[in-house]
Parts: structure tokens; sequence; C-alpha cells
């Protein structure tokens, strides 16, 4: 009979004999195939308003905030993603509905422009994707359908409009794992669950005093109980101030949440002055979040596209 | 690790990439064949590593973090190599073999060949841990960040593949049914 103190010498001892592995043919091999194996941009280090300075950018920020938050609050609650906003907002006017394409969905590419049609995007964690994996239980969807009109892209899994101008709206489906109480500065930042349930009426509630509603430097409201894409939901809006220079964050990057099973990822794709809708959806095993974004600079004909968008989306289980 | 070849190689210059991974390469083609006990298919699994490694390096943030990350690029184009290997592996079932073992056991030499068959017997997912711990010397919370599992996951998966080793090394190290009648 060995005892564990043996088995462990032995297995220790055992993995670290030389097995004599040469490593020059694949290292060679994959030398050779750099030329056409482009690398995937990242988002994450690119700097929005980069032709402005600091002063024009918060000026320009601040003045849009207020319209843009009135006109993105009233187009965002549309039909199939309802529930009241903060009380404070005046509803406006409401555009006609836009008129979206009809067809087989196709995969959403890693970066293009799109033609309008229905597209879905996949849970990443349920392929071969090398940095994602379902071992330890992801959120429990199988795909995300949505008919976009003419004039969209995607890039990294962000689907948008405008992308990185002071008009940005776009939209991006993340499987989060805790959210920042700190987002400036989050590099000291302590991190909280994302909790919550059913009360006996049916309708989630948050708890354990959800994080998102009670960042250091945002401003929140909700939540509200909804559907989207046919699935329970909680929307949460949360707004970045416009003064706030996150060029003065940590590494110049506002945080909000870490990307659940990625090393070092998180959602950064902040500007100042960002309204972001979240939709927390309830699917199983972990939560789903549907991430609406826009800047204050975002046309209101854009933002009745992103409602648009949202009301034809399917979350397929 | 040199966080000035990661960040040069992020922005593309191959020649850094070229460095980069020369210092990781031999690392990675022992840790994938451990886990796999396959030459042919770590080597594989090296080549898409690297691979996407470069492909990906742009997305990695922190490049004090690349060893963290590349680890996990490597142990899931090992899970990748393991699930595609297992469409068309015919079902094998080890049997202990009948054959004469020194009558301590393993406590002087021990076969490999009996290492090899109770590791083969682990899961992927329970080599891998065991490879990360034991033969890369990684700390268990650092084994979690790669693997993107708990730290009690980890512990936990540790503790029944070593007792999986244990046991395995013990029956094959018994007297078989002949032996002991003669």
């Amino acid at each position: 009979m060995s005892t564990n103190r043996d088995v462990t010498r032995i297995v220790r001892s055992w993995l670290n004999e030389d097995r004599h592995e040469d490593a020059d043919r694949v290292l060679n091999t994959v030398l050779d195939q750099l030329d056409t194996t482009p690398q995937r941009r990242s988002l994450w280090s690119a700097r929005r308003f980069l032709a402005m300075n600091s002063p024009m950018r918060i000026g320009l920020a601040a003045a849009a905030l207020v319209v843009a938050a009135l006109v993105g609050y009233q187009l965002l609650s549309g039909p199939n993603i309802a529930g009241p906003g903060p009380s404070n907002l005046t509803p406006i006017e409401l555009p006609s509905t836009v008129p979206l394409p009809a067809g087989s969905p196709v995969e959403l590419p890693s970066a293009a422009p799109l033609a309008a049609g229905t597209y879905f995007i996949r849970n990443p964690y349920t392929d071969d994707d090398p940095v994602r994996s379902c071992d330890s239980g992801c959120a429990d969807y199988t795909r995300i359908v949505f008919t976009l009109p003419d004039g969209w892209a995607t890039t990294d899994g962000f689907v948008h409009k405008e992308f990185g101008q002071a008009g940005e709206v776009a939209f991006k489906a993340w499987t989060p794992g805790e959210i920042y109480l700190d987002p400036c500065h989050w590099q000291e930042s302590s991190t909280g669950p994302i909790s919550h349930a059913d009360d006996s009426s049916g309708a989630i509630v948050v708890v354990d005093q959800f994080p998102l509603l009670n960042q250091v430097g945002t401003s929140a409201s909700g939540p509200t109980n909804v559907v989207l894409g046919g699935q329970r939901s909680l929307r949460i809006d949360v707004s970045i101030p416009a003064e706030l220079d996150i060029a003065t964050c940590d590494r110049g990057e506002f945080r909000s949440w870490t990307e659940w099973d990625v090393v070092d990822g998180a959602n950064s794709h902040h500007a100042s002055g960002q309204i972001d809708v979240v939709y927390f959806v309830d699917v199983d095993r972990r939560t789903l979040f549907v991430d609406v974004s826009y800047l204050p600079g975002a046309s209101e004909a854009d933002l009745a596209e992103m409602a648009a968008i949202l009301s034809s989306m399917v979350i397929e289980r | 690790m040199d966080t000035d070849l990661v960040v040069r190689a992020q922005g593309g210059d191959q020649e850094a990439f070229a460095d980069l991974a020369a210092t990781i390469a031999d690392r990675f083609l022992a840790t994938s064949h451990r886990i796999l006990s396959d030459i042919d298919l770590a080597e594989d699994a090296t080549q898409q590593a690297l691979l996407s490694i470069w492909q990906d390096l742009p997305q990695l943030r922190d490049p004090a973090r690349f060893e963290a990350w590349s680890y996990r690029l490597l142990v899931r184009a090992c899970y990748a190599e393991g699930r595609r290997t297992r469409r068309w592996a015919p079902n094998i079932r080890l049997l202990p073999v009948d054959e004469p073992m020194a009558a301590d056991g393993f406590s002087s030499v021990v076969d490999r060949d009996q290492l090899e068959r109770g590791f083969r017997r682990l899961s992927l997912k329970h080599r891998s841990v065991v490879v990360l711990y034991h033969y890369l010397d990684l700390p268990l919370d650092q084994v979690a960040e790669v693997l993107g599992v708990p730290v009690g996951t980890v512990a936990s998966r540790l503790h029944y593949a070593m007792r999986a080793m244990r046991t395995a090394l013990d029956a094959d190290a018994r007297p078989t049914s002949r032996e002991a009648a003669q």
C-alpha cells in the first residue's frame, strides 16, 4: 500500500523525466503561418473621440447627455422591452417603427460591415473557442437571433453603428463574472456577485445590494422586470458622468464587469457620458447580459433602429 | 516573461512573437505531451495554441498575465485535440496486466507503464490539473485561473486524480491471482 506522499513523489518524478521533446519543427510551422494568419484586433485599447481634446469632448457630452437620455430611454422602451425607466425623464414623441428585413439567420462574422438581414450570435462558450469554455457551466442559451436594417456593422461581438464616434450605438451579449464596485479604479476595486431571485409573484428581484445599482461614480436606475428576446429579464440603466475623464481611470479603462471564464476579460467599452441599458436575461446556470450602449451624440434615428433590433430579438435556449 | 516582447507581439511584430514563441514552445510541447500522453497530438495542440496566441494576443489587456492566459489557450487546445481524437478512437478499456511486480510494490523502481496506464485513465480535466500543479508547479489559484474554474474545483480534481493514481498504482502492484497461488 502506497502513501499519499509516495504517490505525489512518484508522479512528480515521472512528470519531470526528460521525454526528449523538441518543439523546433512545431515552432517553424507556426512561424511560417504568421503571414497568412491575421491577428484579431481588440477594441479595448481603442480610444474614442481621438480627434477631440478633452474639454471639447466633455462639452459635447454634457450638452448632448440630457437629450440622449430622454430619447434613448423612450426609444429603448419598445413593446418587447417594456417597463418604466427613470421617473424624472419626460416622454417624447416616438418615431415610426423602423422596417426590418426578414430572412433566414446567418452567423454574425467577427468583424465586418453588415448587410440588412437576420443574424445570430452563437453562445461562444459552447463551441471550440480557445478562450472560453462551458466546462464549469456557462449561461444556458444557444444563440441570439436578431434582424438588422442597413448600415450596421460588427466588431469583436459588438453590433454597432457609428462605432468609436460621438454618435455610437451598440449592443453586445456578455456572460459576466462579477461587477466592479469602483469601475474607474478597478485595479483596487472589490467585486460583487450577480445575484437575483424570484419573488412570490414570479417577478425577478435583485438581492445582496445588487452591485450594478451601487457602483462608485455612476448613476443607475431600475431594476425593472421586462421581457427581452422572449426571456424574462431585468433592466438596469447605468450612465457614466459626462465630466469623467476615463483617461484618468486605472490604465485608462473604465471596467464595469469581468467576463466570466476569460483570463483578464472585462467590459471596458465605455466613454464619458455613455448610457448602458443592461438586460439581465434569466437563463439557467449563469446570467446572460445584453448590454445596449449609446453615446450622447447618438441620433434619434439610430436609437429607433436599435429599439427595432431589440424588438426583433429572440434568445434561443 | 519579457512583457516588452508581449507588447511588441501584440502590436503585430512577428519578430517579437518569434522570440516569445521560442521561449515557450518547448515548455508548451512538454506540457501538452504530458496532458495528452501522445507526442503527435501534443505537437498539434502546441501548434494550435501558438497560433491562437498570435491571433488573440491583441485582446490580452494586461501583458503581465501572459503566462496564465497562454497556458489557458494551450489547455483548451489539448481539450480540442482530445475531443477530436475521441471521435475516431476505438473504445479500448485498459485492464490490469499480469506481470510480475517488485515485492515492495513501486517503492523502489516504478514501472513507467503503470504510471502511464493510471494517468491515461484520468479525464483530460484531471490530467490537466495534475500537470499544471505537479509539473509546472503552478499554485492552486493560478491553476484555477488557467482552467477558469474555482480553486475548490481544482483542489477537488487534484485530490480525485491523485487518489485514482494511487489506486491504479496499488492495483498494478498487487500480486495477481496467479502469482498469489504460486
